[in-house]
Order: structure tokens, then sequence, then C-alpha cells
């Protein structure tokens, strides 16, 4: 009960921030659109040089897809790879340790806020794009609640590993390497670029191998009805089985790491 | 005073400025290597998000994979120019104008707006340049391009021109900080549109291709400079490459002298 209202206020509080900061978070809000729109007329064009279609893809269900990876990546996404390793360097987390509560919450609250606001530019290019682009969805009734099902546990799993990602910095000073190695990671195997499906073979494998593509491609393929109800039990098993263990991992670091932090800076 | 010796001094300030920028930069050596590796990774995923591309189809248009690569090059080459001092500048400026500190570079006896937009230098975007070249040089050979001093001196026209039309463009998305003055990620803008010129401006729709061209110029940047290198691109629409950075370059002056008016001054 305690937890909820302390969400509450901090939702209310993040709202807030947002709101007096609109002009630059529209700029944020920019870029994430943009990412999923140029890769989805890019293989447009692939589809409409070819006729119609480029692997199982029309430009018609290219625009599905994109369009779901920019939903889900919006409802995935974090920045606390940047944020916490910014309050480690510079000492700003000594003050939120004193807190009797754990520093994860207010992470996740801020999150909350963040996409929730979003939803307000998010929709609107959603509507363009549906009028502009000519999506082609095929999903039945079933697929909603799947995909929602998900797109949450992805939500959950992503938050946690870069949560964990974000600790590197309690050991090294300047982690700006580490986030390009994640993010490329990131960008090549979780879908953003293309549908897995026009991966060669043992991309698909080595992909499917790793978290990424759970944490955004997985859930945009339920809803473009490329899986069998089969397939997507076992993609949540794999969603929780990375959760856990990623999560257990995360726990382990957090204490590391608190015992090691100097608290620089202050 | 002669008559160019004002102009002189200008580039003497603008020289000692550059040195200061190179020396401090210097200091920190390792960003680099951090460079070197950030554009190799950039570079790699591009080529393979390429190659992914024509797996699925011979042409996009009339342009080859060979000819994507060369815009990518291009492409690097901008972003390099940009990150050598537009970025770094431009940064300060809006710095400047949200802490007040801009006070100081207005009473400097220069002129401010150039004075902004070169004030750092972060030499290491040169790796970009360099590897921006590297790719159009060998593209270029794979393709096996009769060049002549001609085409040659056609893309060095248009990739200035580029730069120029880049440069006004940074500038105008800075000086809206004269209104709101925290907008620390308005270059954010700039960048998730740029990435648009990884492609030929010619796959996307037409109201998108209208905005690329006209509005926001990176067709102008990249597309053509590559275009004139693989060679179709008439005559009569290079020569629009000449005009139209003067254009943005008076726009970018008259919304500058506009507000610099609206500027109060944090510090005071």
């Amino acid at each position: 009960m305690y937890l909820f209202r302390y969400y509450v206020a901090c939702l209310r509080h993040e709202l807030l921030i947002h709101v007096q900061y609109r002009t630059s978070m529209a700029i944020w809000m920019l870029s994430l659109i943009m990412e999923p729109l140029i890769f989805m007329m890019v293989w447009q064009a692939v589809a409409r040089a070819q006729g119609g279609a480029a692997g199982d893809y029309t430009a018609g269900t290219f625009a599905a897809y994109f369009m779901l990876v920019m939903v889900v990546n919006h409802a995935t996404f974090t920045w606390i790879m940047y944020s916490i390793s910014f309050e480690i360097r510079e000492g700003y987390l000594a003050a939120r340790l004193m807190h009797p509560i754990h520093p994860i919450h207010r992470d996740v609250s801020e999150k909350f806020a963040y996409k929730y606001l979003g939803l307000v530019l998010l929709v609107p290019a959603f509507v363009a794009m549906y009028v502009l682009f000519r999506p082609e969805f095929s999903f039945e009734l079933w697929n909603i609640p799947a995909f929602v099902l998900a797109m949450t546990l992805a939500a959950a799993v992503r938050f946690v590993l870069e949560w964990t990602v974000a600790q590197a910095a309690f050991w090294i000073v300047d982690t700006s390497a580490l986030n390009v190695g994640f993010t490329t990671l990131m960008r090549l195997f979780s879908g953003r670029f293309a549908p897995i499906g026009l991966f060669p073979e043992w991309f698909e494998i080595v992909g499917k191998g790793l978290p990424f593509w759970w944490l955004v491609a997985f859930p945009v393929e339920i809803m473009v009805g490329n899986l069998a109800p089969q397939e997507i039990l076992i993609g949540y098993l794999v969603l929780a089985t990375w959760g856990i263990v990623i999560g257990a991992f995360m726990m382990l670091v957090w204490r590391a790491g608190v015992r090691r932090f100097g608290a620089v800076g202050i | 005073m002669g008559p160019w010796e004002s102009e002189m001094h200008f580039f003497k300030v603008l020289y000692a400025y550059a040195k200061l920028g190179v020396l401090n930069e210097m200091q920190y050596r390792v960003n680099l290597l951090n460079q070197l590796v950030v554009s190799l990774i950039g570079l790699a995923l591009s080529i393979a998000g390429i190659l992914l591309v024509f797996q699925h189809t011979p042409s996009l248009g009339v342009w080859t994979q060979t000819d994507l690569i060369l815009l990518l090059g291009v492409h690097m080459v901008v972003r390099g120019f940009i990150g050598l001092f537009l970025r770094p500048s431009l940064q300060g400026f809006l710095d400047g104008v949200r802490t007040g500190n801009f006070d100081f570079v207005l009473l400097k006896p220069l002129d401010a707006q150039l004075f902004v937009c070169i004030q750092r230098v972060r030499p290491w975007s040169l790796v970009d340049i360099l590897l921006g070249l590297a790719l159009v040089l060998w593209a270029g050979v794979i393709r096996g391009l009769n060049v002549d001093l001609g085409s040659v001196i056609l893309f060095g026209v248009t990739l200035f021109s580029g730069f120029t039309i880049v440069m006004a463009f940074w500038l105008i998305l800075a000086i809206s900080s004269f209104w709101f003055v925290r907008v620390d990620n308005i270059f954010v803008v700039f960048d998730s549109l740029f990435q648009t010129a990884k492609w030929p401006v010619t796959i996307y729709p037409e109201f998108l291709r209208i905005l690329l061209t006209f509005i926001i110029p990176v067709a102008w940047a990249v597309t053509m400079p590559a275009a004139t290198l693989s060679g179709d691109v008439p005559l009569s629409t290079i020569q629009w490459s000449l005009f139209i950075p003067l254009g943005f370059c008076i726009g970018a002056r008259l919304f500058w002298l506009w507000g610099i008016r609206h500027y109060s001054g944090a510090s005071a």
C-alpha cells in the first residue's frame, strides 16, 4: 500500500516535469518516430522494386510491421544507461541511497510517466502513418491480449536488462563505449531494421538465442500474425526466463556496486 | 586600414581559436580511439543494412548497391564536417544563451554569427571525413567510374554547397534558442531527419521528397553530391545547388538579426 502511494506521488511528479519540458520531449519523440518510418519506406521501396513483395512481406505488411515496431519500441525503451551512469559518476546517487526505498522504484515510475505522455504524439503519428502508408494487419481478436501481454513482459525484461548494464558505471568511469556496444546489438538483433525473416538463417538462429529479438520484434510479430499460438507460449517462457536470469544478476550487481560506490563529487 | 584588413584580422582570430581548440582536445587522446570505434561500428551497421536490402532486390530505382555505399560515404563526410566544428560550436552557443555567457560573445569586436559557428573545434571528427572519403573512393573504383576532372569538380562544388546549406540549417535551429531557452536537444531534430539521407531521396513518397529537398535540405547535402559521381544528374539541376545555399545563407542571416533582438541576456 505504501509502495502504491509512493508510485502515485512519483508519477504525478514526473508527469509535471515532462509537461514542463514538453518541447524537449517532443524532439525525443521525433527521433523515436523517424527510425521505423525510414526503414518502413526503405523496405516498401524494395517491395515495389520487386514487383510487390520482398520475402514474405508486401508494402502493406511492411507498413504494419514497422508501425508496431514504433509502438513496442516506445513502450519498452529506456534511457537508464545514460541517466544512472551520470548519477553514479557525479555522485547524485548518494542522495537517492539515503531514501528508505530502493532507487529502482523511482526509475520505473519515471518511465511510466514518460511513456504515458508520449502517447500524445505517438497516437497521431500512428494514425498519420495508417492513412499515408496503408498498412495491412492480419490478426484475430485473441492476438490483441497476446500482444499486450508480450509487450508488457518485454518492457519489464528490457528495463531490467538496461538497468543492469547501467550498473557498469560503478566500475567503469566512461561508459560511452559500452553503451554504443549495447545499442548496436540492440539495433542489429531487435528487428528494428528489418523483420528477422529477411535475414539469413544463421542470423535468425543467433538472434533468437540472444534476448534482443524478444524485447521488440516478438510482440510485433504476434500482431502481424506471423506466430502460431504454440510459438507465442514458448516466447512468453523465453522472456520470463530471461527476466528471472537477468533480474537475479541485477540484484547481485547492485549489491556489489553499492558497496563499491564512493559518492564521487559530493 | 587596407581594403581587406578587417577580413584578414577575422581569419587570424579564427585560426587562433581553431588552434586553441585542437590543442585543448589533444589532451584527451583516448577520444581518438573512442571516435574510431564508434565510427567503425556505425559504418559496419550501415553497410550490413545496405547488403541486406540488396539481398532482396538488385536495385532501388537507378541506385545500385555500390551507389548506396558511395552515398553512405558522402553521408559520413557531411556528418564529419558537422562534428568537426558545427556541433561543438553551436552546442556551446546554446549553453551560452541559457547561462548568459553569450553576452561576452556579443561584446567581442567580431561578427557574432560567424563566431558562434566556429568557436569550438573537435578534430576527432576528421575520422568520419577520412572514412567517408575512403568509402567514396572505394565505391568509385568498384563501380569503375570514368573519373574525369569535370565530375570531380562537380562533386566538390555540390559537396561544398551541401556544407553551406547544412551550416545555415543548423544555425537556424540554434537561433530558435533565443525563444525556447531550454532546447538542449534541438540538434536531435537534425540528427533524426539526417538519417533519411543515408538512402537516396528518390525512394521516399513524394510529400517527403519535397520536404527533404526544399524545407529540410538533406537531399542537397548528400544525395546530390553522390549523384554527380554516379552520373545521373542533369546539369540544369546542378546549377540549383549554387542558388539554394545562397538562399539558405540569406535566410539564416535575416533570422539571426531578428533573433538577436529577442536575446535579453540571462546573466545580468
